[in-house]
């Protein structure tokens, strides 16, 4: 009798020990006391139409930065962004889904193929780039981070060091907080639901 | 909420149930269980599982390839060149984050324990290949070579996933066939 019944606990032991040795789920998200406003900037959406800072209200945007001929980071994250979004599409309307924004930092490269990119990624995305100054406005805006590592002038083949995390920013434009990686989509969706209904995180 | 709840369940008790298999009971099963995954392979030794490459975007000439190389053998192994008659380079590297900063290091030489294993995966270890000889999308395939110090070669079958599609470390073991 109790070796049926530890039978039928099994899965729920293993469960719970999952639980605790699963920390690969977590989010490691940070939420700001006080949202702080991205400042102004203008650079152009793929689609060739001006993006300023205006086009961050309405709604809520999920914004990274990095770079189109990225091997490795960029392209995971990117996809997990719209897993995110497709798990979140189960929990809130489609006109409530934030709007993912891809800030690519390496124009020279990343221009031409913008649009590709992130429709690659995402058929909702939006890919920004422009002149250098514009977007250091936007990165320092997000406390964000980049630096070409180029080797030379000739050197095309070169990394782009940068932040890793995504800036969460609300529907009046302001940041409100930071997820570094692993995105995991589903736990990063539940962390993303509760913060944009004003609820606190549970990590 | 209770079909959240259960899913997610399934998600944590599936990645601890690998874990666990990778961490502690791998050795045992090292000659048994995990043998028949080894038949496809060139050098018995050594074990390439699930190894995928996300598509490129169209024009993007950069990509990764993941696995987990699982060494059976009672002895280290040491991985000292990646190549591919379908790439111009191929460079073993591994993404790191120190500050919430990605940085990506060339990797000149990784070891496997013997009776160990060594994950690559996205935002870690990664195959980094440049300049596809050939555009590939997914459902494609293409061979990845894995020399080692022993003189020893593996080479592989990389399938080419969709982005964001990865493989399911729990049970699909499709990626292993062979060319």
């Amino acid at each position: 009798m109790f070796r049926q019944i530890s039978l039928y606990l099994l899965p729920v032991i293993i469960f719970f020990f999952a639980c605790v040795t699963a920390p690969a789920q977590s989010v490691n998200g940070v939420i700001l006391d006080e949202p702080e406003a991205v400042g102004a900037f203008t650079l152009t959406a793929q689609d060739g139409e001006a993006f300023t800072q205006e086009r961050l209200k309405g709604h809520w945007t999920l914004l990274f930065l990095g770079f189109t001929h990225c091997p490795d980071v960029c392209p995971f994250t990117l996809a997990n962004l719209e897993a995110v979004r497709t798990e979140l599409s189960q929990l809130m309307s489609p006109d409530k889904l934030p709007e993912v924004v891809f800030l690519a930092v390496d124009p020279e490269r990343d221009e031409e193929l913008l649009a590709d990119y992130v429709k690659h990624f995402g058929i909702s995305f939006t890919g920004i780039t422009g002149e250098r100054p514009e977007i250091d406005k936007l990165v320092e805006s997000i406390d964000g981070f980049y630096r070409l590592e180029k080797s030379g002038p000739g050197d095309d083949a070169y990394d782009v060091t940068h932040s890793a995390a995504v800036t969460v920013i609300n529907p009046d434009g302001e940041i409100t907080a930071k997820i570094s990686p692993p995105f995991h989509p589903f736990s990063t969706a539940t962390y993303l639901a509760r913060h944009m209904r004003g609820l606190p995180a549970v990590n | 909420m209770t079909e959240i709840g259960s899913r997610s369940g399934w998600i944590i008790g599936t990645a601890a149930l690998v874990a666990l298999l990778g961490t502690a009971v791998l050795p045992a099963f090292a000659g048994g269980d995990h043998s028949k995954h080894e038949m496809t392979q060139a050098a018995p030794a050594i074990m390439a599982m699930n190894a995928f490459s996300p598509a490129s975007a169209p024009g993007i000439g950069t990509a990764s390839a993941y696995m987990m190389l699982e060494n059976a053998s009672g002895s280290q192994a040491d991985l000292v060149d990646v190549s591919s008659p379908a790439f111009n380079m191929v460079h073993l590297h591994k993404s790191s984050m120190s500050n919430g900063v990605m940085t990506m290091a060339p990797v000149a030489q990784l070891t496997i324990p013997a009776g160990g294993k060594v994950m690559f995966e996205p935002g870690g270890l990664h195959v980094m290949l440049m300049g596809p000889k050939a555009p590939l999308k997914p459902g494609d395939s293409f061979p990845l070579v894995l020399s080692f110090a022993s003189g020893s070669e593996l080479e592989i079958a990389v399938p080419v996933t969709k982005a964001g599609e990865m493989p399911d470390m729990s049970h699909d073991h499709s990626s292993m066939k062979m060319n």
